[in-house]
């Protein structure tokens, strides 16, 4: 299956298949997405969800109480947690 | 009282450095909140940090004004700039450099810089990086690292506001080539934006590879520009 994975900040989307996260993507085609720590720790690589919040998998536990410690809002996603099920566009914070 | 001695002595020094290591990269806010301050009646400055300034109050506001206010602004009204830096040991990276130069030379409203980094310090540039809108850097790998005076560059940027601006690298090599990537990783970690590849060249550049990079220099002035076309490309194309 197949989803299409749209960066708004350098205006590319690339052909993904689904259930890749988003860090498997973006630091590949250039995105500015920012990353930390890598597992879900740190929050650096928040990231605003701008289209299809409904195609990433649901947040684990821990991504949902760092989302919370960054007081992030509900538009918000960690993009080294987050995995691709259909189309999302997203954007930096 | 002489200024800055207010009523414990001699603190100029500090007030400076509080500003250049503190509140550099936030100039944009430092502008705004002066603002806001300048036109009120100033009896004492009272700040949430540091020392309450009560003698001549009004003169370290317009020393806050001088310092954020840029060094080498900038001078070519709505073109953007692109910097680019390079260190060659045998012409290799220089002649790519070049190319790179020429290349975005061609895009219309970019302004393009060539700096050799040889021998020179680096602090001089970060008044020029803090107005440019791009830079890209051309290393060698020597020893399987890019050079030092790139990392002194990169490690000195963190007083200054880069987010979101353009970063690009590139450079020759003679057995694996780690520079580019390493660069575009710090590039990347000091939030500048890197969209394109950057690109490596093995030892001497021929004519096909400064075309290459002539055409990577025309891409980065086009994306500077804001002519950046949506681009849809497979992962598999990534890989």
């Amino acid at each position: 299956m197949k989803a299409k994975l749209k960066f708004a900040d350098i205006d590319v989307t690339v052909n993904v298949p689904a259930g890749i996260r988003v860090i498997d993507v973006s630091e590949k085609v250039g995105s500015g997405i920012v990353y930390g720590c890598r597992e879900g720790d740190c929050g650096t690589c928040i990231m605003e969800v701008l289209e299809g919040m409904e195609n990433l998998s649901v947040p684990s536990v821990l991504e949902d109480k760092v989302l919370r410690e960054n007081m992030a809002s509900k538009r918000f996603r960690l993009a080294c947690q987050a995995q691709v099920i259909g189309d999302v566009a997203v954007g930096l914070v | 009282m002489d200024w800055g001695a207010d009523l414990s002595g001699d603190f100029r020094f500090s007030f400076e450095y509080y500003y250049d290591h503190i509140m550099r990269p936030f100039r944009k806010y430092v502008l705004e909140a002066l603002a806001l301050i300048e036109p009120l009646e100033l009896d004492i400055v009272a700040p949430a940090h540091g020392s309450v300034l009560r003698d001549h109050p009004r003169r370290y506001v317009e020393r806050f004004r001088e310092l954020a206010t840029p060094y080498l602004p900038k001078e070519q009204g709505d073109d953007k700039t692109l910097l680019i830096f390079y260190l060659s040991s045998y012409g290799n990276t220089a002649r790519m450099a070049e190319a790179v130069c020429a290349g975005a030379e061609q895009v219309t409203g970019v302004r393009v810089s060539l700096y050799d980094l040889a021998g020179g310090e680096v602090e001089p540039f970060m008044d020029l990086i803090e107005e440019a809108d791009g830079v890209a850097l051309g290393s060698p790998t020597i020893n399987g690292d890019a050079t030092k005076p790139f990392w002194d560059l990169l490690s000195s940027l963190v007083v200054i506001d880069v987010q979101g601006k353009l970063g690009a690298a590139f450079g020759s090599y003679g057995w694996s080539g780690e520079a580019v990537e390493m660069l575009e990783n710090r590039l990347r970690g000091l939030k500048f934006k890197v969209p394109e590849p950057g690109i490596r060249v093995k030892l001497i550049p021929t004519e096909e590879e400064l075309a290459q990079c002539r055409a990577f220099g025309t891409r980065l002035g086009r994306i500077l520009s804001g002519q950046v076309e949506s681009k849809v490309i497979d992962f598999e194309y990534l890989v």
